[in-house]
């Protein structure tokens, strides 16, 4: 029974994260599109804004991946 | 050129493993492949029948173990010297004082630091204004870091004092992270002691250079009443404390999430045990290399900046407000 509960929940948790970091990087490339398209000319800053802010989502994700890759390490 | 696929489909069916090992790629498997070894996993294209008794197929692996401990023939210095080479090749140490462990990862610090080096030293020629060729391209990526990322974040004079750290972090952790992708070999930045270690150096840079008006943001955060002080404090100085925790985090699952994608992916062609998977999995695979080819320079960069902003917070004079 123990074992269930913490497959379930390392696979639940990497699922929702995953969710949780496409959501954000969505808005800020819909951001950064919009942006684009009214001021052509701030493009490269805008795409360098975009790409490190997405890093910095990326890993906050990924915090959440290692607790999930210490969990599925007790199954069993 | 119009039956290349035809071409491409034919070598891929041709060379079928030999099936009927129980052996499944599950998360020991790529946990196993991901961390430090004392083994190198070389591919060698003639042991289709494993000749060298290794139990794997395809693979020549050298183990790093006492016979490459060539120390002790040297005639003088070896009676002086007291780190004795570690016997084993299991991946914890022996319990025995005065080691010297040569593993996969410091191997790959090892070539890195040396390539890098070597770069700079034949690349740079003193004597000329504008550099060109090799120094042409170490120029662009050292001007890059320092007009983008150095001066706007710690002003000219501060920033001449710290740029040789970061242009070490920055050159460091991508040749690392590039090295660690050429297949059979391993990449140091995936485990935890690199990837600390060169977070330590950020926090213990903004310690000890840290300014009056630093610390006296930490321990009398101007504007916060006197009776809500109890709980700033402990509040500032977790915050200082998950900095570097959060930059070497950061490198370290970044690294180790692309490696992971790439075995599982060529896993499945294993676990499904035909080689048709092939036709999908391997050009997915090929496709998150050349994402992890930019996330290796995208993670020196983030390294970098992040560590310039902490350390400018740091050491930069405010004016007063």
């Amino acid at each position: 029974m123990d074992g269930g509960l913490i497959a379930l929940g390392a696979g639940l948790g990497a699922g929702l994260v995953t969710l949780g970091a496409a959501l954000g990087i969505g808005k800020i490339t819909a951001a950064a599109a919009e942006a684009t398209g009214r001021q052509p000319e701030a493009a490269g800053d805008i795409r360098t804004t975009a790409l490190i802010m997405s890093a910095l989502i990326e890993g906050v994700a990924l915090f959440c991946a290692v607790t999930c890759f210490l969990l599925s390490g007790n199954v069993g | 050129m119009k039956n290349i696929y035809l071409l491409i489909s034919i070598v891929y069916f041709s060379i079928l493993l030999p099936g009927g090992d129980s052996e499944k790629v599950d998360g020991d498997y790529i946990m196993h492949h991901i961390q430090d070894d004392r083994v190198f996993e070389l591919f060698n294209p003639f042991d289709y029948n494993d000749a060298n008794q290794d139990h794997y197929y395809f693979t020549k692996k050298v183990k790093l173990d006492h016979s490459w401990n060539q120390l002790n023939n040297i005639p003088f210095i070896s009676d002086y010297l007291s780190w004795k080479w570690d016997p084993s090749t299991s991946l914890s140490p022996t319990d025995s004082n005065n080691q010297l462990i040569f593993s996969k990862q410091l191997i790959m610090i090892l070539l890195a630091s040396f390539i890098i080096i070597s770069l700079f030293i034949f690349g740079y020629k003193k004597n000329r204004k504008v550099q060109s060729g090799l120094g042409n391209l170490l120029e662009v990526f050292v001007v890059f870091i320092r007009d983008e990322i150095v001066y706007p974040n710690m002003g000219k004079k501060q920033g001449r004092k710290f740029l040789p750290l970061i242009l070490t972090f920055f050159f460091f952790i991508v040749m690392l992270n590039l090295l660690g992708l050429i297949p059979g070999s391993a990449t140091a930045t995936a485990s935890f002691s690199v990837t600390v270690g060169l977070a330590l150096i950020t926090f213990f840079t903004y310690i000890i250079f840290g300014n009056k008006d630093f610390w006296k943001h930490i321990f009398a955060t101007p504007g916060v009443p006197l009776w809500l002080l109890p709980i700033m404090i402990p509040v500032e100085l977790i915050g200082l404390l998950t900095k570097p925790f959060a930059l070497s985090v950061r490198l370290l699952a970044n690294m180790n999430a692309g490696h992971i994608i790439i075995l599982a992916f060529l896993g499945i062609i294993i676990n499904m045990g035909s080689s048709w998977v092939a036709l999908g999995s391997v050009p997915m695979a090929l496709a998150i290399n050349m994402l992890e080819i930019f996330v290796a320079f995208l993670q020196g960069y983030i390294f970098c900046l992040l560590s310039s902003i902490f350390i400018g917070m740091a050491v930069m004079e405010h004016e007063h407000h």
